[in-house]
């Protein structure tokens, strides 16, 4: 095992801090306002890049991304990047949800039309919900999602290795 | 210290700090862009990736660095590792937030070792950045440099060590508590531990 130096660095941060300049109170008043200023700029982002998901990975597109985790991955991201303006919706948890399940296919190998088409549509629903969709039936939308991936995703893999030993056994 | 609430009437001076701001997407720099603005700081460089934000590092003295933790080319781990490691003075000991929506599994162990002061949750509001900063700028953690790790003590929270595990720090109690060396309290003494008693004032 390796010495460990323990260094005390003073940051300069930390007289930022405690005197002078606006409250708290203030601060986050006037950062929400700047926030605000941007929201339609990001509104549009999201529904860009659900556009851009159906196109590529919805129900109607064509195989041509089928495997492509990176791609999806960075379109959720971006999502869950952008969603600060649309709180309450639950895009967010969805796009963490559609992350998660991407994640879990790359790593077991596994790519599940089906569940990256529904994931797709949660998105779309709960972005085009409004005030009438309301907070608990959201909730449950995207539980259903977590649902969804542990059965599937568990489905087709063992779908796969009941296959692989099937072939292994020459049956 | 880090980890308390802030209150409304703290107050904040952050018009002469220069801030890093780095993410490959756009309109997320733009939300961390109008939350600092916001928050009234004036100096604030934006890096769309970890080469970019490698020259504003080599060239500005900064106090506080807050990156994406997704990159496509180089992630924020490894910009803040390098950063620790192969930054140079007198960045290499700046404060630093990373921002992530989604962690994926083969990248927890880089979020935990990458040398951050906090972990920012995406989707974030301005209070949650701005709390961040306070608890960066109060608290007084020192940085450990050993070969496997260089950034500020991960060891804050003081849990001390697992259970059954023998701790490394003096304070740390032994994981074996041994034998009694004193007779066990009597049921009287215990009790008298939890009765109330008149006082004569």
């Amino acid at each position: 095992m390796s010495d460990a130096r323990i260094i005390r660095i003073k940051s300069r941060l930390s007289s930022a801090i405690g005197r002078g300049g606006i409250t708290a109170k203030e601060a986050i008043a006037r950062a929400d306002a700047a926030v605000e200023g941007i929201r339609q700029t990001l509104v549009d982002a999201i529904d860009a890049i659900l556009a851009e998901m159906e196109v590529r990975f919805g129900e109607s597109s064509p195989d041509g991304s089928e495997g492509d985790y990176e791609a999806l991955y960075a379109l959720a991201s971006n999502i869950i990047d952008a969603s600060a303006c649309l709180n309450g919706s639950l895009i967010d948890k969805a796009a963490y949800a559609l992350c998660d399940m991407v994640d879990l296919s790359a790593e077991r190998g596994v790519w599940d039309r089906q569940t990256v088409e529904v994931h797709i549509m949660v998105l779309r629903l709960l972005r085009n919900g409004g005030p009438d969709m309301l907070p608990a039936r959201r909730r449950r939308v995207v539980e259903g999602l977590r649902l969804v991936t542990a059965k599937r995703i568990g489905d087709v893999e063992a779908a796969r290795t009941a296959k692989a030993a099937k072939s292994a056994k020459g049956v | 210290m880090a980890g308390r609430q802030i209150l409304s009437s703290d107050r904040i001076d952050l018009e002469r700090v220069n801030i890093l701001i780095v993410d490959d997407n756009p309109q997320s720099l733009d939300i961390m862009y109008s939350a600092l603005s916001g928050f009234g700081v004036r100096n604030i460089t934006k890096a769309l990736s970890a080469r970019e934000a490698r020259e504003v590092v080599r060239k500005t003295t900064l106090d506080l660095i807050v990156t994406d933790a997704e990159m496509p080319e180089e992630n924020g781990y490894d910009l803040l590792r390098w950063l620790r490691r192969e930054g140079g003075d007198p960045n290499r000991f700046a404060p630093a937030l990373i921002c992530t929506g989604h962690t994926r599994l083969s990248q927890i162990l880089l979020a935990r070792d990458c040398g951050a002061h906090f972990i920012i949750t995406k989707p974030f509001t301005p209070k949650v950045l701005l709390e961040r900063i306070f608890w960066v700028g109060r608290e007084d953690r020192p940085f450990v440099e050993c070969e496997a790790y260089v950034g500020p003590d991960r060891r804050f929270k003081r849990l001390g060590p697992p259970g059954g595990v023998r701790g490394r720090r003096k304070e740390d109690v032994s994981a074996a508590l041994g034998e009694a060396t004193e007779p066990n309290l009597s049921q009287d003494e215990i009790n008298s531990f939890m009765k109330p008693a008149k006082v004569a004032i």
